[in-house]
């Protein structure tokens, strides 16, 4: 698994799905549809390359997700996108003071939500080299 | 006067009140000085005019009989009778005629001359007669005239009558020279009467010779007959009055000691400044007792007043009965109501604070609630467009072979409405966060600002020519990125609206104007009807169709948003087809957003 998708909206994840897919990155990406469900993942299973992070997620919202995984020794360089409807500066600061690698505003328009998350996915993936993470 | 005007009454009533007695008594006082000077000076001619007629009585009728006695002589035919024999027989007779004249006191001589002035016969005490000349100047005079002898010493008057024939023939003269004496009775018994200050005099009418019955003293003016007047016949100033002696060429004139006739006036005066210092005194003494007791209250008053306008209207004024009371009660009633209006008005200000705190409140939690409504309504609405746009895109895209032409274009109008949709979505947030961005006080270089702005927004259209202009514009106390975004906006206006035109123009600049700065952005692209300015700022106002210009209408609604949580104004001047000026007027003195 390359990417672990965030996202509990299951429309935006299948467009977020249709988006990678289209450059056959889809069948590397899990998806979870809450912040619980997301630490139960990370605790569990070899780390991904990237986290694709909603910040709007019942139970556990993102920015306490991206909070404990940067409190988890494990994952405190684990490359972590946020992928948010939110363009809110307050949001974006909070992201970034938690340690976030890049925030990504999620477009209405699906032409230009497509060649955002391809983008993001591309370069996460393919073009970004991380570190090696342990656990 | 500046320091007059800072003394208090209770010095200046008193002061006031003694000049004022001062000069009172003092005029009083003068008036009352001149008139005892006149009173004493007529009294003192009145004595001395009285002395003067009683001398002039006792000397008058025996300068008359000494006369007549003369005369009587003069016709005696012995003397006549010595002219005509001149023998030692007839002068014997007429010597023994002469020495019948002796007189009973004083010194005395007596001489027949011819009509030359030559002495012949001669009688009484020896004497240097002198010359013929000497005798001519004695009859040129009147009888009687005084002289100084040669010795300085006395003074004599000589008597004289004509000798003549029976039938009127000038023979000669007979001519008696007598010497005063102060001692005779009458002269004694006068200077008993008026006093041993008194000094008598007597001196011809002419005025050339005068004595003290004794000696010869300096002559005195003339004037004295009808006049009290001074002079120092021997040294003393006297006041002198003479009275003329009749049928004489004789003045007499009494006089006292000028010091003792100006004596009661001069006591008049002590008594009179003595008097009126003691009216001063006990008048200023008054003045001062009866100001304090009416500044005391007024003091008071004053203290009082001033204690209220400090802020404590416990002051109360004095008590006492007349009208400083009644001043002073009105003045309690005053400052009673004073107090009571105050704490009226304090008790107004604080259910008005009340008031207004409770309605700022409501409003800000009402604001605040919409605020969040707006957002998260926004917010939440994204997600489901986004959905709508994406899948209706997949329907275009992975099924396109399935869709007959009419559903393709019914899923592409679903698609661009979805699109529209999200962009008044992102607007609206745009807008809502203006209102929820915090504000930074920061001075903002507006020109800086607008450089970096045009710079970005010339990236986004690199292929448009637009001819730009910066002036300096002022710097400001206000958010930086709220700023940069109203100015944002307005110059993504000036381009839009001017994309039509081949030499599109924006003028960025600014005016002072009292208590705020004006910055304008100016184009001149297409413009807009000003009948419609009322709704330039709305949002999601338009004046131009989609199909003219892209926009939701929120990008001027956020200009005014920012620009009001600046304290300040904004305003447009258009003319349709001719281009349009946006104003923005910022505060420079920078009050509360």
């Amino acid at each position: 698994v390359s990417v672990l998708l965030v996202e509990d909206d299951p429309e935006d994840a299948a467009l977020a799905l249709r988006a990678l897919a289209m450059n056959n990155l889809a069948n590397r990406v899990h998806v979870v549809r809450d912040g619980v469900e997301a630490l139960e993942y990370l605790d569990r299973n070899p780390a991904p390359r990237v986290v694709l992070l909603d910040l709007k997620l019942p139970r556990v919202n993102g920015l306490e997700v991206l909070r404990r995984i940067r409190a988890d020794e494990r994952f405190r360089i684990l490359p972590v996108v946020v992928l948010s409807s939110s363009r809110e500066e307050p949001d974006v600061r909070k992201a970034y003071e938690l340690g976030v690698n890049s925030y990504i505003v999620k477009p209405v328009d699906f032409d230009q939500f497509v060649k955002a998350v391809t983008q993001a996915g591309l370069y996460w993936i393919v073009t970004n080299h991380p570190p090696a993470v342990s656990g | 006067v500046g320091f007059l005007r800072r003394l208090s009454i209770a010095i200046k009533l008193p002061v006031a009140i003694a000049i004022l007695l001062m000069l009172a008594c003092g005029g009083v006082a003068g008036a009352a000085y001149f008139e005892v000077r006149l009173l004493a000076a007529d009294v003192a001619a009145e004595r001395l005019e009285g002395a003067a007629r009683m001398l002039a009585d006792l000397l008058g009728p025996s300068f008359r009989t000494r006369t007549q006695l003369l005369q009587r002589t003069a016709d005696d035919p012995r003397l006549r009778q010595y002219f005509v024999d001149r023998t030692p027989e007839a002068a014997a007779a007429a010597g023994q005629v002469l020495e019948k004249l002796t007189p009973a006191n004083g010194r005395w001589a007596i001489r027949v001359t011819d009509v030359g002035g030559a002495t012949l016969l001669e009688a009484g005490e020896r004497q240097d007669w002198g010359p013929a000349e000497a005798t001519r100047a004695t009859l040129s005079r009147p009888s009687g005239s005084f002289s100084v002898d040669a010795g300085r010493e006395s003074v004599y008057y000589e008597l004289f009558v004509a000798l003549r024939t029976p039938v009127g023939d000038p023979l000669g003269h007979l001519i008696e020279r007598r010497w005063l004496g102060r001692s005779t009775p009458a002269l004694e018994l006068l200077q008993g009467m008026v006093g041993p200050q008194a000094e008598l005099l007597i001196g011809n009418a002419a005025g050339d010779v005068w004595t003290d019955f004794t000696r010869p003293v300096n002559p005195v003016p003339v004037a004295l007959v009808n006049s009290l007047v001074t002079a120092s016949p021997a040294g003393v100033p006297l006041s002198l009055r003479g009275v003329a002696v009749p049928e004489s060429p004789w003045v007499v004139a009494a006089g006292l000691p000028t010091s003792e006739v100006a004596e009661p006036v001069r006591a008049f005066l002590r008594d009179a400044i003595l008097i009126t210092l003691l009216i001063v005194a006990v008048g200023m003494l008054a003045a001062f007792w009866s100001s304090r007791r009416l500044t005391g209250p007024l003091t008071r008053v004053t203290e009082a007043a001033e204690a209220i306008a400090a802020g404590d209207s416990q002051g109360s004024g004095p008590k006492r009965g007349d009208e400083i009371v009644r001043l002073a009660s009105s003045f309690e009633a005053m400052s009673q109501r004073v107090e009571s209006s105050h704490r009226e008005l304090a008790m107004m200000v604080d259910e008005l604070e009340d008031r207004v705190h409770a309605r700022t409140a409501a409003l800000e939690a009402a604001n605040s609630e919409l605020e969040a409504f707006s957002y998260s309504v926004s917010h939440d609405l994204r997600a489901p467009v986004r959905a709508v746009a994406g899948f209706a895109k997949i329907l275009l895209e992975d099924h396109h072979a399935e869709l007959s032409p009419d559903a393709r274009r019914c899923v592409e109008v679903v698609v661009r409405r979805t699109n529209q949709m999200g962009q008044l979505i992102d607007d609206l947030l745009a807008f809502s966060r203006v209102g929820r961005q915090s504000m930074g006080r920061h001075n903002v270089d507006l020109t800086q600002l607008a450089r970096a702005v045009v710079e970005e927004l010339r990236a986004s259209e690199p292929d448009r020519q637009v001819d730009v202009t910066i002036e300096s514009l002022p710097c400001i106390e206000g958010e930086p990125t709220l700023l940069r975004q109203a100015i944002a906006n307005l110059v993504q206006n000036a381009l839009k609206y001017t994309r039509p035109r081949d030499g599109a123009r924006i003028d960025i600049g600014a005016y002072p104007s009292p208590g705020e700065h004006v910055i304008f952005v100016r184009d001149n692209g297409v413009g807009f009807d000003m009948a419609y300015s009322d709704r330039l700022f709305g949002v999601f106002q338009r004046l131009h169709r989609p199909d003219e210009f892209e926009g939701t209408g929120v990008g001027l609604a956020i200009v005014q948003r920012i620009v009001q949580r600046h304290g300040g104004r904004v305003w447009a001047d258009a003319t349709v087809g001719a281009g349009a000026t946006f104003y923005l007027a910022l505060p420079s003195v920078k009050e509360a957003a």
